[in-house]
């Protein structure tokens, strides 16, 4: 096991609120995983610079012109919502999801601590499936309306912009972050059924 | 029904599920089995409540923070930042330390988070703190305890946070830390210069004379003009009352790009493409918290949460000080277990109606929560800033323990004890400019 003592027992609370400069998107090694998350990245990047865009140049119309962009808001926050959600399925890929480790810090090597991550990533994986159908529903009240037949569905104020398009980064969000929990359920489980050697 | 799902989210934290999913599936029991009937909530309600929550303008101001403070790493404007308060304090002993100080100050009132200021500033002093021979032990607690300036000098993530579910004024919350974050500047200037009293490893620097000083601040102030006048955009612009937290915040990221770009020439598309990638991706995962929480909180007020806690403290006492030390002592547990993000996102809404029944003042409070989770980031077990900073160090934690507990008994205990029987200390700011009530 590689790491002084001290390191090896120094708990991994992978947090990563910011260290940027260590926090860095792993390369996708597969086909299906390089689309997805450099299609992210590029989601997130342009979300990012229309956020900073739009917000200044509504700072501008008020302060400097004293005009309005009206109901710019609507778009900034469904931009926000592409920026929060395939984020958060690339954070889902590269381990980044805010956890305190203390069970890889404090349990020694074997077949324990084997099973406790397999534990944790059955119930992350459990839990998040859930909340995906429950994005599903959600996603569909958005896209085909209150009453299930595409009459009346909701949309903003000003720009009459149908809410489902930040109701789908959500939905999507989820279901990349379970498919990306389910590979660390899946290697999990690998180890425990085969060990560390057999991996 | 409630204890099973407090149960749950501390089993589920412990064995190491992301925080967020940790919340979903504290949420997910209640949703089963919770309510008066133990039949459950109903969980078509779930999704939609968390995206109205979470349909705010004022917390895209985190994510552009966030992405403000990774330009300023990569675009060395971090660097000139702190090249400049070199020029004041550089050549005293113990001074770089100061310098360090400092530097995460200011950047932390532009990039506003614990981490980030840590990153920008560590990679820049680690270097230097060897060449000086300063212990690494003390420099990486050193480093670590003052990047959490970055919670206390607004503007920053955790206050945005804690108005946006409290409802209070941003800008409230933001001056209710400024006192506590200088008292927290100066206590860990002076600890550090005691620390290294009887120290002779560590160089120190050729006394400068007068004319050396003017003629280095002239070069430095020059150089670094355009790094000055981001916290001029942010600060003055939000103080000023010329922008909100949001807009200052897209100012920064606008401003330090080009600057990074064209001034520093450290920053090349690419870069500026993968900073702003690492940079949402850090603002997806505190999102995605926020996003569960939200949830989860109303599921706990649902169940009455605070009453049930309120009567857990009041049946030690009915004295709202000893409650509120009680609820000191329960955030501190929590930092220790928890980042802050997670702190205060969970601890808020929980504590908050305490708080009110107490008769305490809500922006009060929100100075108590942004000291108690900066003690928290450096209190293992869970002590994620002083880990990143013993990685960013090269310095073992052993040697990091006993210069952190230094801080933490002179420094964050002091201020911590201050801040919370003394209100004024808090509400002083918020008064003066803000007309907030005692």
């Amino acid at each position: 096991m590689p790491g002084t003592k001290e390191e090896r027992h120094s708990p991994t609370c992978t947090n990563n609120s910011l260290p940027l400069g260590i926090l860095t998107a792993d390369t996708p090694k597969n086909f299906f995983d390089k689309i997805v998350i450099n299609g992210f990245s590029v989601i997130c990047f342009s979300a990012t610079l229309s956020l900073t865009l739009i917000i200044c140049a509504a700072a501008f119309f008020r302060y400097i012109l004293n005009g309005d962009l009206n109901g710019y808001e609507e778009w900034v926050k469904i931009f926000a919502f592409w920026l929060y959600f395939p984020a958060a399925a690339i954070g889902a890929y590269n381990r980044t999801h805010v956890s305190a480790d203390l069970v890889q810090a404090y349990v020694p090597d074997g077949r324990c601590k084997d099973f406790l991550v397999f534990l944790k990533d059955l119930i992350t994986v459990g839990v998040c499936l859930l909340f995906t159908y429950y994005g599903y529903d959600f996603f569909m009240f958005g896209f085909m309306g209150p009453l299930g037949t595409g009459i009346a569905l909701p949309t903003t104020n000003v720009w009459r912009i149908s809410l489902w398009t930040g109701y789908l980064a959500v939905f999507s969000g989820l279901i990349f972050m379970t498919y990306y929990f389910s590979r660390d359920l899946f290697i999990s489980t690998r180890t425990l059924l085969l060990g560390r050697k057999n991996r | 029904m409630i204890y099973v799902a407090l149960i749950i989210l501390v089993l589920c934290l412990i064995v190491g599920v992301p925080v967020p999913i940790s919340f979903m599936a504290s949420g997910a029991w209640l949703v089963f089995f919770g309510g008066i009937d133990g039949n459950g909530y109903a969980a078509s309600q779930l999704l939609p409540y968390g995206y109205k929550q979470m349909d705010s303008v004022p917390l895209i101001a985190i994510a552009l923070f966030i992405a403000a403070g990774g330009i300023m790493e990569r675009g060395k404007i971090g660097q000139k930042l702190i090249d400049f308060v070199d020029v004041f304090v550089g050549d005293l002993k113990g001074g770089l330390g100061i310098v360090a100080t400092i530097s995460c100050a200011i950047v932390g009132s532009i990039c506003g988070a614990a981490c980030a200021t840590l990153s920008c500033v560590g990679t820049i002093t680690f270097p230097r703190f060897k060449a000086e021979g300063y212990p690494r032990g003390l420099a990486a607690a050193l480093l670590a305890n003052a990047s959490l300036l970055g919670l206390l000098i607004p503007p920053n993530a955790t206050l945005i946070i804690f108005a946006w579910i409290t409802g209070q004024p941003v800008l409230a919350c933001f001056l209710a830390t400024v006192v506590p974050g200088f008292m927290v500047i100066v206590l860990l200037c002076l600890t550090n210069r005691w620390l290294l009293r009887d120290n002779t490893t560590v160089i120190v620097a050729e006394k400068r004379t007068t004319p050396e000083r003017i003629a280095l601040l002239k070069t430095r102030t020059k150089e670094a003009i355009p790094s000055l006048m981001l916290p001029f955009i942010v600060l003055g612009g939000i103080y000023g009352g010329f922008m909100t937290t949001t807009e200052a915040s897209a100012m920064a990221v606008l401003y330090a790009i080009p600057i990074g770009m064209f001034v520093y020439k450290a920053l090349t598309l690419k870069g500026t493409y993968q900073v702003l990638v690492e940079s949402a991706i850090t603002t997806g995962v505190i999102m995605v918290m926020l996003y569960s929480v939200a949830m989860l909180s109303r599921l706990y007020l649902l169940e009455d949460l605070p009453g049930v806690l309120l009567g857990l403290f009041q049946s030690v006492s009915d004295d709202p000080m000893v409650i509120m030390f009680m609820i000191n002592i329960f955030l501190v547990i929590m930092g220790m277990l928890m980042d802050d993000i997670s702190v205060v996102v969970l601890a808020t809404p929980i504590l908050m109606p305490i708080v009110l029944h107490l008769g305490f003042n809500p922006i009060h409070f929100a100075a108590i929560i942004g000291v108690n989770t900066g003690l928290g980031c450096i209190t293992p077990p869970a002590a994620p800033v002083l880990y990143l900073s013993g990685r960013l160090g090269s310095a073992p934690i052993n040697e990091m323990m006993k210069p952190c507990m230094w801080f933490i008994l002179l420094c964050w205990i002091p201020v911590l004890a201050l801040v919370v029987f003394f209100p004024k200390i808090s509400l002083l700011l918020p008064h003066m400019i803000l007309g907030t009530p005692w």
